[in-house]
């Protein structure tokens, strides 16, 4: 079944063909909410009240085609009232969190850019994560986040020079 | 490597560093159970609404009779304006009454009457700076007797928009006369309210928005006394009066009346005999030289004092 039409199902009150909707972008959502509040407890009572809002509001999304755009739109609000509304304690976690990575990763390389990535500023690393992880067009990161489209290439671009500049700064600081 | 290609290797560690917890599914379907829950209280209230205006009326007609004949459904359900929370219900009484929070700048902004089952109720309503004010601002409430009148005193207030409706609030059957009572205190209003009946009042007072409601009932005992008032000449309203009040603060019995011709004047006491009005006002006069201006009236229990 498509999107389009699972989509029209759930918007005239058929629950399964909602949840399944859900279903299959779960990994999505989640990673996404989690790249905002940087822990799991947190990431998954985003995707709790960001699945209960999209129900909720489902009769007011006009274009079923629009559903991915739509549901990260929810997710990223979800999160930014989320942080919002519980500012310290996302703050002490985000250090814990990048301290964890330091171990985890084993390439040291990638740990350089992960740091760069989290250097960006927040919308600057938004608009990377959705567009060269979860592989969503510049275009349609306008639809999310609300930004002219002008807008959301030039952050993209900034935001790759920066972390450029970043990786070939910390290699010749290395030496 | 190009950033580009970076960040594509990145991706994928970027992936596994974030493991997706089992307990996501159930994380869903919380969500889902939630909108569910939310949908059927909108669609529930959505049904409420449609209710036939037949069936609306009907359900008010019962409401009526029941309002009619149950005492404690009277006393719980006033068909009175009332939008804020009950803050207190202080008893029927003869006693005085006070509450409210202290405020100040407000606005005594508006003041209606509704009757009902045999009572009057006079609503009041407060603001602050066009706003609907949190709290009914301080008051104190007063019963006197003589003629019967319920004294207002609202501390906190520096407007009285509600004078405008003094009228209006004349077209019960119990309240003869509102007025306000001149008062040097720029930040209190008074007034004054006449009844040409004996009765006892209860306050209700309610919060956001403050709001005071005080329920005014009739008793049916009616005494036919005179009694004898050691008052002041009368004056307009203004500055004169509220001096001469002044002067006479520490006398707790004082009062200030309207008098037939809409002026106003200073009662310090009344008696129910001459003679005992006559020894007061000298022993009076004594301590406060201005009361030897002051006359003895005789008056009834529904007598509005006269022009002097």
């Amino acid at each position: 079944m498509t999107t389009e039409i699972q989509v029209q199902k759930a918007v005239k009150g058929d629950e399964d063909s909602f949840v399944n909707l859900i279903q299959s972008r779960k990994e999505k959502i989640y990673r996404i909410a989690f790249s905002y509040v940087k822990n799991k407890e947190d990431a998954l009572d985003v995707v709790q009240e960001a699945t209960y809002k999209a129900y909720i509001s489902l009769d007011k999304l006009k274009q079923p085609e629009y559903f991915d755009t739509w549901l990260v739109k929810i997710t990223i609000n979800t999160a930014v009232n989320y942080i919002k509304s519980n500012k310290k304690y996302v703050f002490m976690e985000n250090k814990e969190v990048r301290d964890s990575r330091h171990n985890k990763d084993e390439i040291v390389e990638m740990i350089d850019l992960n740091n760069a990535l989290d250097d960006l500023e927040q919308k600057d690393k938004e608009i990377i994560i959705l567009k060269s992880f979860e592989g969503f067009k510049l275009k349609e990161i306008s639809e999310i986040l609300g930004y002219p489209l002008n807008t959301v290439k030039t952050k993209f671009y900034r935001g790759l020079k920066k972390i450029k500049d970043n990786l070939e700064g910390g290699y010749n600081c290395e030496g | 490597m190009k950033v580009k290609h970076k960040l594509q290797n990145f991706k994928e560690d970027y992936y596994k560093s974030i493991d997706i917890p089992e307990e996501i599914d159930d994380c869903i379907m919380k969500g889902v159970e939630k909108g569910m829950q939310e949908r059927a209280r909108k669609n529930f209230k959505n049904k409420v609404k449609k209710i036939s205006l037949g069936v609306a009326a009907s359900i008010l007609l019962l409401f009526t009779v029941s309002v009619n004949t149950m005492p404690a459904f009277a006393n719980a359900m006033h068909d009175i304006p009332i939008a804020g929370q009950l803050v207190r219900v202080l008893d029927f009484s003869e006693a005085p009454q006070e509450g409210g929070k202290i405020t100040d700048g407000s606005d005594v902004e508006f003041i209606s009457l509704v009757e009902k089952d045999n009572k009057e109720h006079i609503v009041i309503n407060f603001s602050q700076d066009i706003k609907e004010e949190e709290f009914a601002s301080h008051y104190e409430i007063d019963y006197n007797e003589y003629p019967y009148t319920l004294n207002f005193k609202i501390s906190g207030v520096r407007e009285f928009s509600a004078e405008d409706e003094f009228e209006k609030m004349k077209d019960g059957n119990m309240i003869q006369d509102i007025y306000r009572l001149m008062t040097l205190d720029d930040s209190m209003v008074r007034f004054s309210i006449t009844m040409d009946k004996p009765f006892s009042y209860q306050v209700t007072e309610y919060k956001e928005p403050g709001q005071l409601v005080v329920t005014l009932e009739e008793k049916p005992e009616s005494k036919e006394e005179t009694i004898y008032s050691i008052r002041s000449k009368s004056h307009p309203y203004g500055e004169k009066i509220g001096i001469l009040e002044e002067q006479l603060f520490s006398l707790d019995t004082r009062r200030m009346l309207k008098d037939e011709d809409e002026e106003f004047l200073i009662e310090v006491d009344y008696f129910n005999s001459k003679e005992k009005a006559e020894d007061k006002k000298n022993s009076l006069a004594e301590e406060y030289p201005v009361i030897s201006d002051f006359v003895i009236e005789k008056r009834g229990t529904n007598d509005i004092p006269k022009s002097y």
